[in-house]
């Protein structure tokens, strides 16, 4: 087993892995899950004044925040995929004049 | 990124229209309540549908003026994207009738039927299926000049039947939509100043992102179309 050690090294190449690509949006969902627990984390006993804000006015900043997020997913989306067709917009004329 | 500065004011309008739209004071009126707010929501999905289909109707002139095939394609793209508009105010409408007009009192039957009768549901029902008929019809053509010209001719018969369809008609017979006297939507003499301040802004928002949306599927069909070609 030993002797192959060696030959084991060599042929071992760190590469650069789509692992990483595929994680990303997991990992951004997951801190956007638990963004209201880091929000909330500061202080334990007394009430944060981003909590003392949402919570004034019968909470109803919460569903405010709640719709801007949801008009922000969308607007991401939006703008994401308008540089996706601007790529293949690109791809194609160079396409077309080779 | 030369062009996208109508995109940030309609981020900014929409923002602004959520949450001045949910803070602002509404004046209680009786039976509506704070589901007046919905002015700024439901109504501004019919404001960006007859934005969108005026576009589709601009588009399908020039075309008939030109004859180039992209106001083809701008033409019909618009209009599904008015499509889209008009299902959400008619979705966005049944939420709302649902806990203002529904009375509660009698039964769902019988509240049904007094609401079914509504001049402007069937209005816009028919302004819908208009245009559905125009998506039927499109497709139905295979040959392309042949498509794009009857399709662009029906486009602005279809566009000139959402007038009497959605404007008028419902104006005249009795309607529990307001605006039997004039077009309160647009000219708020009775309603407070302060939900215009909100209203105009939120119909500029809606319709420039119902061009945004278009916008991509436009660009989206040209180069589906270029493959083609190629």
């Amino acid at each position: 087993m030993d002797n192959y050690l060696e030959n084991t090294f060599i042929n071992i190449k760190r590469t650069k892995v789509d692992a990483m690509r595929k994680l990303k949006p997991l990992l951004l969902m997951l801190l956007l899950l638990f963004i209201s627990g880091i929000m909330n984390a500061q202080d334990g006993s007394k009430e944060s004044t981003v909590g003392e804000f949402m919570r004034s006015d019968q909470r109803s900043y919460v569903v405010i925040a709640v719709i801007l997020t949801i008009l922000a997913g969308i607007v991401l989306y939006l703008v994401r995929l308008g540089r996706r067709i601007g790529k293949m917009e690109r791809e194609g004329q160079s396409g077309s004049r080779q | 990124m030369s062009k996208s500065w109508w995109k940030i004011v309609c981020v900014v309008l929409l923002v602004y229209t959520i949450v001045a739209g949910l803070l602002i004071k509404v004046p209680n009126l009786p039976a509506l309540g704070q589901t007046s707010r919905n002015l700024f929501f439901h109504v501004g999905m019919w404001m960006c549908m007859m934005t969108l289909f005026t576009i589709s109707a601009v588009n399908a002139i020039r075309y008939l003026h030109t004859y180039n095939l992209k106001y083809d394609i701008y033409a019909r793209q618009y209009a599904t994207s008015g499509i889209l508009f008009g299902i959400l105010g008619y979705t966005t409408g049944a939420i709302w009738m649902s806990y203002t007009w529904a009375d509660p009192n009698n039964p769902l039957f019988d509240s049904f039927s007094a609401i079914a009768r509504e001049p402007k549901l069937i209005g816009a029902a028919i302004a819908l299926l208009i245009y559905f008929a125009y998506m039927v019809l499109r497709d139905s053509i295979n040959d392309m000049d042949k498509r794009a010209r009857i399709s662009a001719v029906y486009n602005i018969f279809a566009y000139a039947m959402l007038f009497p369809a959605i404007w008028i008609v419902p104006r005249i017979l009795p309607s529990l939509h307001p605006g039997q006297e004039g077009n309160p939507a647009l000219d708020f003499k009775d309603v407070s100043q302060l939900m215009r301040m909100v209203e105009w802004p939120a119909f500029l928002g809606w319709s420039l992102l119902g061009v945004w949306i278009t916008t991509l599927k436009i660009r989206l069909s040209i180069l589906k179309e270029r493959k083609l070609m190629q």
